[in-house]
């Protein structure tokens, strides 16, 4: 393999793990941006996620989008569920307290997870295809999917945000809390479309980690380290920028393996997001942008 | 699993009730000689950790109908150890300070053996375990200790063994980043230095990556024939999907421990010709042909898939065996003494206990071959595991070769 | 007839009230001033009125209404309007948006289109983000966002604060026609010499109590309060409130 076609497979290995790192950073940074905290339940929501479409696939459905399906829905009440009856109360209660709920949710949804499930782990029984070859860049099938799922995940997402009233009530909510319900905006109305949506970013999300890797109750928790970075990085509460922030952050690893090897690597994207954050603390887009 | 756990607890009071009634009827008979059964019942260790403790249980079932040891009946209290170092920890203080054990037989995971090594050191208690990690060395101080699996390194040297035996020239080796991964790193590298064999490339990867697309992509850069992985489960499962899906013309040797049958039918037949290395049960022991059958019968197991309750049945025979050889009243440095003599040559080869102990009582030197494996501990309680390579062909798991290492 | 009523009211953030013992109203066809020095509470008395501090206590009624029971968003369904001190736009919405997202609008594009009569230079620029408008436009964009679900009473905290002369005359313009229309006026002034002119009555606020109120005419007159809170009359009384 010639040096810059090197490269160029590095750069499509770090889209591939950005888009799912950029997923669950576009959940997070929607509930930051209206809710007002990091809610460190996303990664086991995905968890959720995934094992719905487990458990679809064991009644013997084989199509992806039935367990997909089935993983948006269950992930969308567990978050609408966490919100009505925890996070609900503590409102006005402050970053922190709401920041410890959603751990405390977190660590019951997985260990109710290895309770019920079990530690063992399980796969998607997706076919072994061989990749598409363009110009000595590998292109795998599963991951052209992939990506044209969280595309269309990312697309939806803004397309409610940007063009239906309640997504017009989120960013309103999200810009100037105080002013929105000045102007008669009623909370729970949006909360609950809200929840639903993040429930589902993260049932998408969970499946494609589901897919990509393999199904154990400790999965999604494992993003929402770099997710977090990618929220950070994106500014708080802009979801264009978590979801670039999510694919650079993929990418610049990746890329930095040659350099720095496959132990560091993800020492490394923090230490890009340290620096970044010293030269722009707004992050990379700024939070004034788009939510907020 | 919780139910399973009270079950064992219930089991082991039995146990424990039993040599009190023959105290009674046995006037004049010593205290029972108390054994702590600390095993993972539940956690990540559970698919071997229940075997385990019944095998415990059952050879020391075994041990009091033929008299018990050196004068004693043997009594056990048995713990769940939750394959977690925090909880095996509360564990093993009370089994000394309340329970006043003498030996604590079957700790698994090196996390969970590191932690309670020193507790046992400390308090003079013989402590065998199946942990690979080679950090036990330093813990083990009085020299109290004995491993019953072999070590991560060794693991690490069977790969590489396996892969030369089957004339792979140019090897890359992937590693997880923990103790027991590089430790396998380090030990398939010795063999193949060793046999001037080229390392093509040597990978450390993260745990719990989304994708391992660009470990994969070094490892193969160029061209090996092989590929050793000293891997898990999880992270195997993920790299051989990717691998597969690539395309790439390699073959793979893995840790048997990394791959199961579920992981096999998941991936499909592109993994047929991937090799596993693991330890041997001593297959063709009488040991090994005896108490799989005997065991079956009592407590309906199946141990063909679980070398490690194997190893806890040994546990008990061996530690029986060292107090009848060390005689009655010896303290624990005498039996130690004592283990590694009748478990090693020289001495006639026995497999059961009730033939140890009438050859001990008759002044003969013996030389336990266990149904584990030979046994043979070195110096540093070390035992010397026999390794094997299987294959996977047709989605199934089939036997390979034994390995000359 | 009395719209807007506020007896013996407290109201604060913390554990101390910033305002007490507050008896104010407003009537239906009038305007309103609430005057007094930096800090003096002002604001706190409008934020209380729109339900948005943590503490309140007295009674308060609009129309009729008991007031207490009804959270801050809820109150706009009563006909109160509010346009705060700062950050009175969505700043991140467009002009359009920020219309469109006000709740229990009848009739939006009637209405949307009267604003746009109301204030010209906001039709011209609907789908500018509303972080791209100046001062003055963003103030005349908040003042319709509050007028956009027809209020009985719309509460107008500095609406002049940080504008040049010549803008300031225009917002004072729009808020006399604002009775005519039907909406009744409680304005939060600095300014409170110009803001009292325009007015039919005035309170005035020290440290937390009101310690005059009456006919804006005969509080312009009274001396003594000229000199203690309206400034010198030759001397256009300095601006500053926050931006
Ligand atoms: N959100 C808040 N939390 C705590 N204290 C506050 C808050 N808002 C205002 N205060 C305090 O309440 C007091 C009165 O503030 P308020 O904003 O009502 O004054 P004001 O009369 O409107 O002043 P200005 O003319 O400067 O706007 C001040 O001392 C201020 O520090
Ligand atoms: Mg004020």
């Amino acid at each position: 393999m010639n040096g810059s076609l090197f490269y160029l497979n590095l750069v499509m290995n770090g889209l591939v793990q950005g888009l799912v790192i950029g997923l669950a950073a576009l959940a997070l940074t929607l509930v930051f941006a209206v809710a007002r905290f990091p809610n460190a339940a996303t990664g086991d929501l995905m968890t959720v996620g995934a094992y719905a479409g487990i458990g679809v696939q064991a009644l013997n459905v084989r199509s992806v989008i039935v367990q997909g399906a089935a993983a948006i829905l269950a992930c969308s009440v567990l978050a609408i569920g966490q919100y009505w009856f925890v996070l609900r109360y503590l409102r006005g209660r402050g970053l922190v307290s709401l920041l410890l709920a959603s751990i405390g949710l977190a660590l019951a949804t997985r260990g109710a997870l290895s309770f019920f499930v079990g530690q063992d782990q399980y796969l998607f029984n997706t076919p072994i295809m061989r990749p598409y070859v363009i110009a000595g860049l590998r292109v795998q099938v599963v991951d052209l999917w992939l990506a044209v799922a969280s595309l269309v995940c990312v697309t939806a997402t803004f397309a409610m945000l940007f063009l239906t009233p309640v997504g017009r009530r989120m960013r309103a909510i999200a810009d100037n809390a105080e002013l929105a319900r000045a102007s008669g905006i009623r909370m729970q109305r949006v909360m609950i479309p809200l929840w639903a949506a993040v429930g589902a970013i993260c049932g998408v999300a969970g499946m494609i980690l589901g897919i990509k890797t393999v199904v154990l109750p400790e999965a999604g928790w494992h993003i929402l380290l770099p997710a977090f970075a990618a929220m950070v990085l994106g500014g708080l509460g802009n979801p264009i920028g978590a979801v670039v922030a999510g694919i650079l952050l993929g990418v610049v690893q990746e890329l930095s393996t040659p350099f720095v090897g496959f132990t560091y690597k993800i020492a490394l994207s923090f230490i890009v997001l340290a620096v970044i954050l010293t030269v722009r603390p707004q992050g990379l887009f700024g939070s004034a942008e788009v939510v907020r | 699993m919780i139910l399973n756990r009270r079950t064992l607890l219930k089991t082991a009071a039995v146990a424990g009730a039993m040599p009190a009634l023959m105290r009674t009827q046995g006037a004049g008979a010593a205290e029972p000689f108390r054994v702590g059964a600390l095993n993972p019942v539940t956690g990540a260790g559970s698919p071997y950790g229940s075997s385990m403790q019944k095998a415990i249980l059952f050879a020391v079932k075994e041990i009091n109908a033929a008299g018990g040891a050196g004068g004693q009946t043997l009594e056990v209290v048995a713990e769940d150890d939750q394959t977690s170092p925090e909880p095996a920890v509360l564990a093993a203080k009370k089994l000394v300070e309340v329970n006043k054990v003498r030996a604590v037989l079957g700790t698994w995971a090196s996390g969970v053996a590191l932690a309670v090594s020193p507790i046992f050191d400390a308090a003079g208690i013989i402590h065998t375990t199946v942990a690979g990690t080679s950090g036990l060395a330093a813990v083990n101080k009085k020299g109290f200790a004995f491993r019953f699996a072999g070590t991560s390194e060794g693991i690490g040297r069977s790969l590489a063994d396996g892969a030369l035996e089957e004339g792979f020239k140019r090897a890359s080796i992937m590693a997880f980043n923990n103790a027991s991964g590089r430790e396998m790193l380090q030990g398939a590298k010795s063999v193949l230095q060793k046999a001037g064999r080229e390392i093509v490339a040597e990978v450390i990867y993260e745990p719990n990556q989304p994708s391992y697309r660009s470990e994969i992509q070094a490892a193969l850069a160029k061209q090996p024939e092989v590929l050793i992985m000293g891997s898990f489960l999880p992270d195997l499962t993920i790299i051989l999907r990717e691998v597969l899906q690539s395309g790439a013309d390699v073959k793979f040797v893995v840790p048997a421990w990394a791959v199961t049958p579920k992981s096999i039918e998941a991936l499909g037949a592109a993994t047929d010709g991937v090799l596993l290395a693991d330890y041997e049960s001593a297959l063709g022991s009488d040991a090994y042909a005896s108490f799989k059958q005997r065991f079956k019968t009592d407590s309906g197991i199946d141990i063909s898939g679980n070398h490690y309750a194997s190893c806890a049945y040994d546990m008990a025979m061996t530690l029986a065996l060292g107090m009848e050889a060390a005689g009655a009243g010896a303290d624990n440095a005498a039996i130690v003494k004592a283990m590694h003599q009748i478990s090693g040559p020289p001495g006639k080869a026995v497999s059961s206990f009730a033939t140890g102990k009438e050859l001990i009582k008759s002044g003969q030197k013996i030389n336990y071959e266990g149904a584990s494996g030979p046994l043979d501990f070195d110096d540093g309680g070390n035992a010397k595991p026999i390794y094997k390579l299987m294959i996977v062909k047709d989605g199934k798991i089939n036997q390979h070769r034994i390995l000359k290492l | 007839m009395t719209l807007l009523r506020l007896t013996n009211v407290e109201a604060g953030y913390g554990d101390v009230n910033i305002v007490s013992g507050i008896d104010l109203d407003v009537s239906d066809d009038e305007i309103v001033t609430v005057a007094g020095t930096n800090g003096a509470g002002k604001s706190t008395i409008v934020k209380a009125t729109m339900g948005l501090t943590p503490r309140c206590a007295g009674t308060m009624t609009f129309g009729g209404v008991d007031l207490r029971r009804r959270p801050a968003e809820d109150r706009i369904r009563l006909g109160l309007g509010y346009v705060p001190q700062i950050a009175n736009v969505f700043m991140t919405l467009t002009i359009l948006e920020n219309l469109k997202v006000v709740e229990c609008v009848s009739d939006f594009t009637a209405r949307c289109a009267e604003m746009f009569d109301l204030f010209p230079i906001l039709a011209t620029r609907r789908h500018a983000k509303a972080s791209a408008l100046s001062g003055g436009e963003r103030q005349q964009l908040a003042i319709a966002r509050a007028l956009m679900p027809r209020p009985k009473l719309i509460a107008l905290d500095e609406p002049t604060a940080a504008l040049s002369p010549a803008l300031v005359a225009q917002v004072f313009d729009i808020i006399t026609q604002l009775p005519k229309m039907g909406v009744a006026v409680l304005i939060v002034e600095q300014r409170a010499r110009q803001s009292l002119a325009i007015s039919d009555r005035g309170y005035i606020l020290d440290s937390g109590r009101i310690v005059m109120n009456g006919k804006a005419s005969d509080l312009l007159a009274d001396a003594r309060m000229a000199e203690l809170y309206l400034g010198r009359e030759d001397e256009p009384s300095v601006d500053t409130g926050t931006p």
